[in-house]
């Protein structure tokens, strides 16, 4: 069955099966000077501008590692943040977002994506502070350990 | 003193669950920070602190019950040593978060036999 195309009248004498048909997934309509518009579940429209962003990010970042430099700042795009890592853990992280983008865009939701930027910007602050950042990149030594009492 | 029918006050619950008699773990911080985890239930509250306590003692690996746990990214997720798990982030409350790791048959240290370590590697309790 072909899609329908509403027109602009449309939205005041059919609105309830625009809305039906943008609910169950997109709605269809052509403005009087021809102009193409949809209308999208939120959810969806924000998956689908959540995968756009990161694929722009990510396009920068991987044509950086492949010509096998340190990225720039401009090569990072709005993903700044990982200038805390190195080239071993931002290959990782092109792999990982690469995966968070099939499945966030075969099931239109941010969810996968997000989640999986959000572990790596939470461990990206982690690096702000030398110290600890020296002691997450270390190597367990027992002695480094002291016993820990229940708070009171 | 009698006692009439009205009482406003009883006793408070432990917040949190019940402690278990043993914890599961035994639970070492790293130096650099065993001041800050002496602070811990003033800076952050005893009653955050203490579903802290109970989530690494006796679930570190699960998610919790209370507040959020991710795992970090990249090497400063990797276990610091054979047999330990990557590293487990903790949001605590507000801008606390702590780091650790845990293994379920450690035998470093003066205790030799292999048992249940949770080691804190940081604790940041950012501006609280």
């Amino acid at each position: 069955m072909d899609a329908v195309i509403y027109q602009p009248s449309d939205l005041n004498r059919r609105y309830r099966r625009v809305l039906q048909d943008a609910r169950a997934s997109v709605a269809r309509i052509r403005d009087n000077d021809g102009t193409a518009l949809v209308v999208v579940p939120e959810r969806r429209f924000e998956a689908l501008r959540s995968v756009a962003d990161a694929a722009a990010n990510l396009a920068g970042l991987a044509r950086a590692l492949r010509e096998g430099r340190k990225p720039a700042v401009a090569d990072l795009g709005t993903w700044t943040w990982l200038r805390a890592f190195d080239a071993d853990d931002l290959a990782t992280f092109v792999a990982e977002v690469q995966e968070a983008l099939v499945l966030a865009s075969r099931e239109e939701s941010a969810g996968p994506l997000d989640e999986t930027l959000r572990a790596w910007r939470i461990t990206a602050e982690q690096a702000h502070d030398p110290v600890r950042d020296a002691i997450l990149l270390g190597t367990h030594r027992p002695e480094d350990f002291v016993e820990a009492k229940r708070p009171v | 003193m009698p006692r009439g029918s009205y009482a406003p006050f009883q006793p408070a619950r432990r917040p949190g669950r019940r402690p278990t008699a043993r914890p599961r773990y035994r639970v070492l911080v790293h130096r650099q920070y065993a001041e800050l985890w002496e602070q811990l239930p003033q800076r952050v509250g005893l009653e955050s602190a203490l579903q802290f306590w109970d989530h690494i003692a006796d679930t570190p690996g699960q998610p919790p019950a209370v507040g959020s746990a991710s795992i970090l990214r990249g090497k400063r997720g990797e276990p610091q040593a054979p047999g330990f798990s990557r590293t487990v982030h903790y949001e605590i409350s507000g801008a606390g978060r702590i780091n650790y790791q845990y293994h379920d048959a450690y035998t470093g240290g003066a205790r030799g036999d292999p048992h249940r370590v949770v080691c804190i590697l940081s604790i940041d309790l950012g501006s609280h």
